[in-house]
């Protein structure tokens, strides 16, 4: 049995952070995963927008936490080495109704304390905030704080951050049991039972059925799935700022923007399905590319290169908003629920706010005196000079082979990646850190490559390289046993 | 260390030999840059027979396709650098190019006169034709699982269904049966097969695999593997018809779909593209929009045969090599070259007047029987003997000098359809 | 009886209308280019003929697991599975050259299995 003094049940955005976050007091801090990567739900799977923050409704607690996000992400960036741009983005409206909803938010906006939002109605001023923005579009609430990441970038450079300041993960290991004992929860996963005075629930979709096994049964959790496609670097657009419809009262709409890669995403349909079903539907498909198609002048939605899915955790007759809150029937067990869109803006603020929620309630906080904020970020080799490219090959030759030809991935940053702490130890870990597989073949050349590096580095057989899931086996032994010795 | 070349030639496939041989043989000085630790691209994992019947007159296999080339290669004096990916190409003042690549040694720049492209093509995904479904493991291009097979001796799977009748998912199919790995059926979208006709016979019908036309995969079923797939009938427009969905229990969908020509050094180095084939712009000496730089092979346009490959890159050796030393003539009368429906391309896209032209194209559908007709301007130069035309065949059609002496400044390749009886 | 053969002697792939008598014995033959279309029918009609192409373990081969073989000749079809059985117990040494006898005269065919490429 392992003891702490609190543990974070859940790995995504949100349970990274708030791990970050309290890395920085003298706590003992564990994160339970019940995937083999952090990152793996409902984080891998979105837009990787900061939203502005004018959507939400004034008031709410998710309004709070956005705009507060937007202004904790620049400085979270530079600790934390992973990249952040500020991209500004635009709500389009196309006829009189249009406007008189752009009015609306535009009000909301303000309410929310949105900095510096703006209600653009000369269709040649659109045009020069964004020159790929449709042709036909006359009204636009503009943000110009709005920025993008890759949301598996934060959470692994927040995870990787709070294991500097002596958090630990324990990856694959989902909850089975919980009971509490003289104050303290024991909780059980297939590998391990763990002990500890507080917990906080940050399982996302999950999180009702999780706060279950400890016989907490105040909230239930909905999956609103959405469908998400990404696009070639070369489809006809660069750099995008962030697009939105007019939105229904589910969704945002489908939103399109260029990642930091380059590649154009187009997010999400909203549709109310079943838990863990992130299957692609083939009308979500197509309503994404019509949507895409209207905001977008100069879209070639023919380059899509992969479709995905993903679901965001709705916390029921809670007016769509967070569920962040002590249990009211459990002491000392702390809700992190319901965290749907904008989950990864308000990260940084969530934590922040969990923080306080957890201060006030009574968990004693000493600050660490080594605590060290700043995270060192991996190395990106395409991104490096030449000259600077020439001395690390010749410091270490594996950074010498491209293993990924279509996004320059070599061998050295996935051999780094697979060390780091926690290590990555499935194809689709090593891709998030390196984006090898992530290009236009997606994975068709290098796939095997990474495998063996896998299965090299981890010391286990390549029949035992998972995809990405425990369960995700790639190859089913060897062809030719030959001789039998 | 040697830094100036006459040629560079980048990739060591059939495409890459070949040109780099040619041009060795006329006297220029070749380097040629490939990025896997051994020559032969991916001939070397296309281990089946029905290679070189065209240019060596024997029936070999990729990997003695390869070797054949590579020991001819090996008797040249081309400068082969093994494990090397260039990352870019860059224009000097002085007319010439600079091919930076990286190896385990450091990062090196080479400058030359001319350069070949000849990287070769990639497999056509998942993501591109959009199958819906669970993201599982067990999807696959062709190709990958023929290199997990025939390369790195694994298995990526046991129960096998193949979308796609294009020649790679043949042979693949042809190969798991041998292998013990069982296919359940080949499913193709189209209403006839996509690949050579003597695969469908020695891969499909000798194995008993059935071959399911106007039929596609709608959905990809599972948790964390596949587990089925869903596949569904299409109507005249490619679209599933509700109702006739069949779930297919299988751990594996592999992908024969299409390839398309990997074009992103030539790209950034500026060569413009031709969307129809996804291939640099050519003249008929093969070469691009930039000055001195060449392409050939699938690169350039994906090809059903490593022979005509090995014959268009000999030339376009020629050629780069012709340009590094001086050699060639400015053209005289340039001949914009264009096609109709159902041609879907033509290479090159221009040619001279006073010189035979070879253009090659293919056509987008099964055609029964039509008529080449070549037209300029509104005078017909050339018309063919009536013949059937099939997309999986790559076309050659000769226009000799003589017929091009009364075209303007543009001819037309068109197929004449002629009414069925 | 009539049957349809195609040819793959070449890529023409000449599709053959040929008339057999009870001996499997080619009676008449239309749609040939070659007279190697011929012969193939002779061959296809009684006992198909196929290369068969596989692969073999190598245990040393510096980039190399396997070593793509083929049957020098094309061989029997219903001899296939019996010879991949037989490559499958095998295991072979670097270095190797192109057109090295891997395994010979298989299944007394009087046909030798060979080496494609290759191998350091």
């Amino acid at each position: 049995m392992k003891q702490y003094d609190l543990i974070i049940i859940g790995g995504g955005i949100s349970g990274c952070a708030i791990a970050r976050e309290l890395s920085a007091y003298q706590l003992r801090v564990a994160v339970l995963e019940k995937n083999l990567d952090v990152a793996t739900g409902t984080t891998k799977a979105n837009g990787g927008i900061v939203h502005g923050g004018d959507d939400p409704q004034p008031g709410t607690l998710k309004a709070k936490l956005n705009v507060r996000g937007v202004e904790l992400y620049p400085e979270y960036a530079k600790q934390l080495g992973f990249k952040y741009r500020e991209t500004g983005s635009m709500v389009v409206g196309f006829n009189e109704e249009d406007l008189k909803y752009l009015e609306k938010l535009l009000d909301n906006g303000i309410k929310n304390g949105v900095k510096d939002i703006e209600l653009v109605k000369d269709p040649k001023r659109i045009r020069e905030i964004e020159p790929q923005c449709s042709k036909d579009a006359k009204y636009a609430v503009y943000c110009p704080h709005c920025g993008i990441v890759d949301p598996f970038e934060v959470a692994i450079a927040m995870c990787e951050n709070a294991v500097e300041n002596g958090v630990d993960f324990y990856l694959g290991e989902p909850v089975t049991k919980i009971e509490k004992k003289d104050n303290l929860f024991e909780i059980t996963t297939p590998k391990d039972t763990y002990q500890c005075t507080y917990v906080i629930d940050a399982a996302g979709l999950h999180a009702d059925d999780v706060a279950r096994l400890a016989g907490i049964d105040e909230y239930n959790i909905i999956a609103r799935h959405g469908d998400l496609l990404m696009l070639d670097k070369e489809c006809g657009v660069k750099n995008l700022m962030p697009l939105y419809p007019i939105p229904s009262p589910e969704s945002k709409g489908t939103v399109a923007l260029s990642t930091l890669a380059g590649n154009v995403i187009v997010s999400a349909t909203a549709v109310y399905r079943e838990k863990d079903d992130t299957d692609s539907y083939a009308d979500g498909i197509a309503q994404l590319i019509a949507g895409a198609t209207k905001l977008v002048n100069g879209l070639n939605t023919r380059k899509v290169i992969r479709t995905f899915a993903g679901e965001r955790a709705v916390c029921e007759n809670n007016n769509n908003d967070f569920w962040i809150k002590p249990s009211a029937t459990c002491e000392n067990w702390f809700h992190v629920a319901g965290i749907q869109s904008p989950g990864v803006a308000s990260a940084p603020a969530l934590a922040e706010y969990v923080l306080n929620m957890l201060k006030e309630n009574g968990v004693p906080f000493e600050k660490k005196e080594n605590w060290n904020p700043i995270h060192k970020e991996p190395i990106d080799f395409s991104e490096l000079s030449s000259e600077a490219q020439d001395k690390l090959i010749h410091e270490e030759p594996s950074y010498g082979k491209i293993v990924c030809r279509c996004e320059t991935v070599t061998e050295g940053e996935i051999v780094a990646a697979i060390h780091r702490n926690p290590q990555a130890t499935t194809v689709e870990a090593v891709k998030r850190r390196t984006r090898a597989g992530m290009g236009r073949c997606q994975s068709g050349f290098c796939q095997s490559k990474v495998v063996h590096i896998l299965s090299r580095e981890l010391g286990i057989p390549v029949e035992e390289v998972r995809l990405e899931s425990k369960d995700s086996w790639l190859l089913a032994g060897e062809v030719k046993e030959g001789v039998t010795k | 260390m040697k830094t100036n070349y006459d040629v560079i030639v980048i990739g060591g496939g059939p495409a890459g030999m070949a040109a780099a041989i040619e041009a060795d043989k006329k006297g220029a000085q070749v380097a040629l840059v490939e990025r896997n630790e051994e020559l032969g691209g991916i001939l070397n994992q296309c281990i089946h027979p029905g290679f070189g019947l065209k240019y060596f007159k024997e029936e070999l296999t990729g990997p003695e396709y390869a070797q054949r080339l590579i020991n001819e290669l090996e008797k040249t004096k081309v400068e082969v650098f093994l494990s090397s990916m260039v990352l870019e190409i860059n224009h000097l003042e002085n007319g010439n190019h600079l091919v930076s690549f990286i190896n385990e040694e450091g990062r090196l720049s080479l400058e030359t006169k001319a350069i070949v492209l000849a990287m070769g093509c990639r497999e056509r995904t998942r993501g591109e034709i959009k199958i819906p479904g669970a993201r599982v493991a067990g999807v696959y291009t062709a190709g990958l699982a023929q290199r997990y097979i025939n390369m790195d001796n694994l298995k990526p799977g046991t129960r096998f269904v193949i979308l796609g009748s294009g020649d790679i998912g043949l042979i693949m199919a042809r190969r798991l049966s041998l292998e013990g790995m069982k296919v359940e059926g080949v499913y193709e979208l189209m209403p006839y097969a996509n690949g050579l006709f003597r695969n469908i016979k020695n891969c499909l019908e000798d194995f008993g695999i059935p071959l399911h036309l106007s039929t596609t995969v709608t959905r990809v079923i599972g948790k964390d593997r596949v587990e089925a797939v869903e596949v569904t009938k299409v109507d005249e427009n490619l679209q599933p018809i509700d109702g006739t969905q069949e779930i297919i229990p299988c751990d594996t969908l592999l992908l024969s779909i299409g390839l398309i020509p990997e074009n992103e050094i030539s790209s950034k180095a500026g060569v413009a593209l031709n969307p129809a084939t996804n291939g640099a712009i050519v003249d008929d000496n093969f070469e691009t929009s930039v000055k001195g730089i060449f392409s050939c092979g699938n690169v350039l346009h994906v090809h059903d045969l490593a022979d005509n490959v090995t014959q268009e890159a000999e030339k376009t050796g020629r050629n780069a090599a012709s340009y590094a030393l001086g050699e060639t003539k400015e053209a005289e009368a340039k001949l914009q070259v264009s096609a109709n429906f159902p041609i879907g391309y033509t290479v090159p896209s221009t040619t001279q007047k006073n010189q035979n032209a070879s253009i090659y194209f293919r056509v987008r559908k099964p055609i029964e029987e039509a008529e080449m007709v070549i037209t300029s301007g509104d005078k017909e130069i050339f018309r063919g003997k009536p013949r059937s035309y099939k997309p999986s065949i790559m076309e050659c059609q000769m226009v000799p000098a003589k017929l091009l002496e009364n075209a303007t400044d543009e001819i037309t390749l068109s197929l004449e359809m002629k009414e069925s009886a | 009886m009539k049957m349809r053969i195609c040819c793959t002697t070449c890529p023409n792939e000449c599709e053959l209308d040929v008339e057999i008598d009870e001996n499997k014995k080619i009676l008449s033959a239309t749609g040939n280019k070659c007279p190697r279309g011929l012969a193939f029918a002779e061959k296809e009609v009684v006992d198909p003929v196929r290369v068969l192409a596989s692969t073999v373990k190598v245990d040393n081969g510096a980039h190399n697991a396997l070593l793509p073989v083929r049957t020098k000749e094309a061989i029997p079809l219903r001899y296939h599975f019996e010879v991949m059985h037989q490559l499958e117990q095998m295991e072979v040494s670097a270095p190797i050259q192109m057109g090295d006898v891997i395994l010979p005269n298989v299944c007394d065919t009087g046909v030798d299995v060979i080496a494609s490429r290759n191998i350091r």
